[in-house]
């Protein structure tokens, strides 16, 4: 290394104090001067997480498939919703997984509500069976509120989203023969073409 | 979380996915910002640019074929190309739909901010006034070689702040995974490249 390198060098270090810097010190003390507060904003600005801004960059990331939801985690925008599945909420409020009933799903979201009949009754059978589809304004925002109404629930409840779809699987007792009994909701979202969503019910 | 263990992470299970996307977004996040910002994109529209940035980087990391650091291929400088690429294809559209982009700092925003930034630290310790002020001039002007020199050279950069630390040669040889010899030429080779970022400062010396 060169004699004028190390000056540089030692300045950059801030090791000199000479009162005649040279050109060399004098640049290198600048470039220590900027790096120093380049680094101390980027650490100022790190501490700051821009929550909304950070959930919307991991719900993008889940959207195109590049982000498994960790188990036992509550998607953050189930908190924030305040929609009603009550095709969920109905039968396991008593902590109980009642398949097959008809009911509704009514969705409220702000303004007018929304009745989605039930069109098809649920089996015992253990494959998993497309059984209701469900047509929604919003299928996303649909798909969001049943989740969420499965976590509000407090039984085991996994989650997980890939693909544009979400797999919803609650454990429960069924309400036939009090055997430990798996509700799985498999949602397929398809914002483009904004129609209809399909539920399949397994147990 | 080394960038390369961040990378690996991506490509992993769902709760290291996690911890890597915080690391990324809550550090690397706030270098590209600040580049973006200095590059002339509205704070506005710095997050969509990192947004993309991040996705595109989640996107790509099961094809990084790269190495840990301080070369040519690192994670480290994979991840600044990304950042650079959707700042420039931003830049560009931007360009398409306003044709008014005049290179770096259309904003004014970074140079104010990042004039009070450099006030804040040790030239405040100055006394007279018209040194000062000569000083704030030189401090700007390289403080803009320097982010752009960050961009292009990040793991230079890291190295050329180990130094900054007063890091000895063989910490910071341990760091980079180079002899002590090795590692004398690669600080040498830095300075060498940030010449040409801040050379024209140096007309703020003489003056």
């Amino acid at each position: 290394m060169k004699n004028d390198d190390q000056e540089w060098l030692d300045a950059l270090a801030g090791k000199s104090q000479d009162s005649n810097q040279s050109t060399q010190q004098i640049e290198a003390a600048a470039v220590r001067r900027s790096l120093l507060a380049r680094r101390e904003s980027i650490e100022r600005e790190s501490e700051k997480l821009d929550q909304i801004q950070y959930e919307k960059m991991k719900q993008t990331l889940m959207k195109h498939g590049h982000l498994a939801r960790e188990p036992g985690s509550k998607s953050p925008l189930q908190r924030q919703l305040t929609l009603i599945g009550s095709f969920i909420a109905g039968s396991i409020s008593s902590g109980l997984l009642i398949f097959g009933l008809t009911t509704q799903v009514m969705v409220t979201r702000g303004g007018p509500e929304i009745n989605i009949e039930r069109t098809t009754e649920a089996s015992d059978k253990k494959e998993l069976k497309p059984m209701i589809t469900l047509q929604a304004t919003d299928p996303i925002a649909l798909a969001q509120s049943l989740e969420a109404k499965a976590w509000e629930t407090g039984l085991p409840t996994e989650a997980l989203s890939m693909n544009g779809e979400v797999l919803i699987t609650i454990k429960g007792l069924s309400e036939k023969n009090s055997d430990q009994a798996e509700l799985k909701l498999l949602l397929g979202i398809h914002p483009q073409t904004k129609g209809d969503i399909t539920v399949k019910i397994s147990k | 979380m080394t960038d390369e263990e961040i990378i690996k992470a991506i490509c992993s299970t769902a709760r290291e996915q996690s911890k890597a996307l915080e690391q990324l977004y809550r550090y690397k996040g706030a270098e590209f910002k600040r580049f973006f910002h200095y590059k002339g994109i509205p704070l506005g529209s710095c997050e969509d640019v990192l947004q993309d940035a991040i996705l595109k980087i989640f996107n790509g990391a099961k094809d990084f074929r790269g190495s840990g650091g301080f070369s040519e291929n690192s994670a480290n400088a994979w991840m600044w190309t990304i950042a650079r690429n959707s700042m420039n294809d931003h830049l560009q559209l931007r360009q398409k739909e306003t044709t008014v982009i005049g290179g770096s700092l259309s904003d004014s925003d970074w140079s104010e901010s990042h004039q009070a930034e450099l006030k804040d630290g040790e030239s405040s310790l100055i006394q007279d006034e018209s040194v000062r002020r000569a000083q704030m001039e030189i401090d700007f002007c390289v403080s803009k070689g320097i982010e752009d020199f960050c961009a292009e050279h990040p793991d230079r950069a890291l190295v050329l702040m180990m130094q900054m630390d007063g890091e000895s040669i063989e910490s910071i040889a341990r760091r980079i995974e180079r002899t002590s010899a090795a590692t004398k030429e690669y600080i040498s080779q830095c300075k060498i490249r940030l010449k040409p970022f801040i050379q024209h400062c140096l007309a703020f010396v003489t003056e």
